[in-house]
């Protein structure tokens, strides 16, 4: 890649990352702005001057604050930067995806695998789990296909035999 | 007293009482090098086998889990980058930087070592100090409380990282996250929207396993290549140079003596500890440095502050357990009620009724931390194995133990989907350089903030009780101090950052 190019690579990359803070801030501003709202109808107290909608009052309006600053000061440096090249910006969530999809797999996984674990019970929904992402990960050879598989084996039912003999703390167990 | 402390030392110098002291050491480190398992955890699951043990021996072997558990949160921290437990959160700071820039030996031995001397140091305060600091802590009311935890959460300034405003957000983002669920006072449901896993509120701990331990592994797995490659978390080889390494954290007695003496204040003040002293005595040494910008890079300070500033704290939290009978921790809690279970009463009364014992777990403390320092130095390359393993093994090993962690803390499916939650929007965060700590902090701080608020104000609805109280004062004087000093200095270090760049333009 020419300097130029990787220049203009960098800045398109450094103006996506604002971008995805000020989604944030503003997100994050909503959000506290409705909390503040919602703490307004939470019951004062007869025993005490503050109730318990006064600290996350003042929490949330704190949030607001910050999170309005943080967003005007992301507009300001973006304004002050050179223009956007739209197309490459356009480009960048996709990019983004490409390059974390594995990230993206284990967060799938490790998702369906809480949602299951009270269904499936502890064993088999880690065993699935820990198939899953290591065979996700792991490179494509027999030895580290039989290392996953162990692993599996060990982290699910070897665990809740563990966890179940000598510590007396039982795992979820599968429903039904 | 000479006879009374000979007499505890022989009980625990006992072959037999040394040998259950081993074991528990091993236990303590090993539970809480596993990330959601804390030292709270290790202890409660020791009680019941004390049971049959004397007094004495069965609080040995507790005080061997305890100063065990607070080393061993060091090991997921360094090499993981996870605190194993929450006292260890500073810890991954400099410890992590240092192990992924090829020397995870030296990062585990310098913990190790600071650890030790925490410990040795807190143990001399509480055989000295005891009685008259129990005695102030008791004194402090909730307006004192209040202005502490202030002062505490202006530690978020100076662990703000490259942006002030998103570390201030990350810590209001904490504070707010403390609210969900029961209110503290009154346990009036706040913000649950009818969602049963958010009814009993986000558990602490939960949090900090989501934020830090699941946030960390998801990002290990970016470099798909890489992983794939089988590449495993330090390549480079991993060098032992224990001796050199403890004449390292000799060599910083300044910051060894000030991080055990935060240690063993937030110790003795009820319902603070570990979780709080690392990150205070982090705090104090990087703003006593001459080079506060190489923290978090991997600089040998940052883990002894954070190390010997959390292990003090076990010697600071007996100190109001043993002279006024108030636990100051979970874990002093479980250790009065050993004490309890065998008959004895824990109050002013025992120092005078029962000196042997007392001074019997002085010295189990020193055997303990004897012990801790033997078995961390002779299975530390057990543990640098750790760093030897592919990504694509240890990370869904440890997601498993994430999962297991946060489950067994309260039995309840519900914890796991807020770690699951809470585990993606602290990789969001974490991907848009937020920094985590605040955040972590404000978890942490929020309840006790709003506790002794309230609590203060029910008092006394006169809010300038906070500033004639003198205690108060001076801790709210410090929190403007701090927080008016880091601004100044992060400042500094933007323009001093800036100031290079600018130039050959």
């Amino acid at each position: 890649m020419s300097v130029p190019a990787a220049e203009s690579a960098r800045e398109t990359h450094r103006v996506g990352t604002e971008l995805a803070r000020l989604v944030a801030s503003v997100a994050i501003g909503l959000a506290a702005a409705f909390l503040f709202v919602d703490a307004g109808s939470l019951p004062d107290s007869r025993w005490e001057p503050l109730g318990a909608g006064s600290f996350p009052r003042l929490v949330f309006a704190l949030l607001v604050l910050l999170a309005v600053l943080d967003a005007t000061s992301i507009v300001r440096r973006l304004r002050a930067g050179p223009p956007l090249d739209r197309g490459a910006l356009a480009a960048l969530p996709r990019r983004w995806i490409v390059e974390r999809h594995l990230v993206i797999a284990i967060f799938v996984a490790f998702g369906v695998y809480l949602a299951l674990v009270g269904r499936l019970g502890f064993s088999v929904a880690t065993l699935g789990f820990m198939l899953v992402a290591g065979l996700s990960l792991a490179p494509r050879t027999p030895r580290a296909w039989f290392v996953v598989v162990t692993l599996a084996l060990a982290f699910s039912f070897g665990l809740n035999a563990l966890f179940a003999n000598v510590f007396d703390v039982f795992l979820p167990r599968a429903r039904g | 007293m000479i006879e009374a402390f000979l007499s505890g030392a022989s009980e625990v110098l006992q072959p037999l009482t040394l040998l259950l002291m081993l074991g528990g050491s091993i236990a303590g480190i090993v539970a809480a090098a596993i990330p959601g398992f804390t030292v709270t955890m290790a202890i409660v699951l020791t009680l019941p086998l004390t049971f049959s043990m004397p007094p004495l021996q069965g609080l040995a072997v507790m005080l061997s889990v305890y100063v065990g558990g607070y080393t061993g949160g060091l090991v997921s921290a360094a090499l993981l980058g996870i605190p194993g437990t929450p006292s260890s959160v500073a810890t991954t700071f400099d410890a992590f930087p240092m192990a992924r820039g090829g020397e995870p030996g030296r990062a585990l031995s310098i913990g190790i070592w600071a650890s030790f001397f925490g410990t040795l140091l807190s143990t001399a305060v509480l055989l000295i100090a005891a009685p008259p600091l129990a005695l102030i802590a008791v004194r402090l009311g909730p307006w004192e409380y209040f202005a502490l935890i202030v002062f505490a959460l202006t530690i978020v300034a100076s662990l703000v990282g490259a942006s002030l405003l998103r570390g201030l957000i990350a810590g209001a983002l904490g504070l707010a996250l403390a609210t969900v669920g029961p209110d503290p006072m009154m346990g009036r449901p706040r913000f649950d929207f009818g969602i049963d896993a958010l009814a009993p509120g986000l558990p602490f701990l939960v949090v900090l396993i989501g934020v830090f331990a699941i946030s960390q592994l998801v990002s290990e797995v970016e470099d798909a290549r890489a992983v794939r490659k089988g590449v495993a978390l330090a390549t480079e080889d991993i060098r032992f140079e224990t001796w050199k390494v403890m004449r390292e954290v000799l060599s910083r007695p300044l910051n060894l003596l000030r991080s055990s003496t935060v240690g063993v204040l937030v110790g003795a003040l009820p319902g603070a500890g570990g979780s709080i002293a690392n990150l205070l005595a982090y705090d104090q040494a990087k703003r006593a440095s001459s080079t506060p910008e190489a923290f978090g890079t991997g600089v040998p300070d940052g883990i002894v502050a954070s190390e010997a500033g959390n292990s003090a704290t076990a010697g600071g939290g007996l100190i109001p357990l043993i002279a006024l009978g108030i636990p100051g921790s979970a874990v002093d809690a479980i250790l009065m009620a050993s004490l309890m279970v065998h008959g004895i009463q824990v109050g002013p009364r025992l120092i005078m009724e029962q000196p042997e014992l007392v001074y019997g777990m002085f010295v189990s403390m020193v055997v303990a931390s004897v012990l801790m320092l033997a078995v961390c130095l002779s299975s530390m390359r057990v543990f640098l194995k750790v760093t030897e393993i592919p990504k694509w093994a240890i990370v869904p090993a440890v997601m498993v133990c994430c999962t297991v962690g946060s489950f067994a803390l309260n039995n309840r499916l519900s914890d796991l989907y807020v770690l699951g939650f809470v585990g993606l929007a602290g990789y969001v965060l974490k991907s848009l350089d937020y920094p985590l700590a605040p955040l972590v902090l404000g978890v942490i701080l929020g309840p006790i903030a709003e506790t002794n608020l309230r609590r203060s104000l029910m008092t006394d609805p006169d809010w300038s009780a906070f500033l004639t109280r003198p205690v108060s004062a001076l801790f709210l004087v410090a929190a403007v101090v701090s927080v008016v000093y880091s601004v100044v200095r992060h400042r500094r270090a933007v323009a001093a950052r800036a100031g290079p760049r600018r130039e050959p333009g």
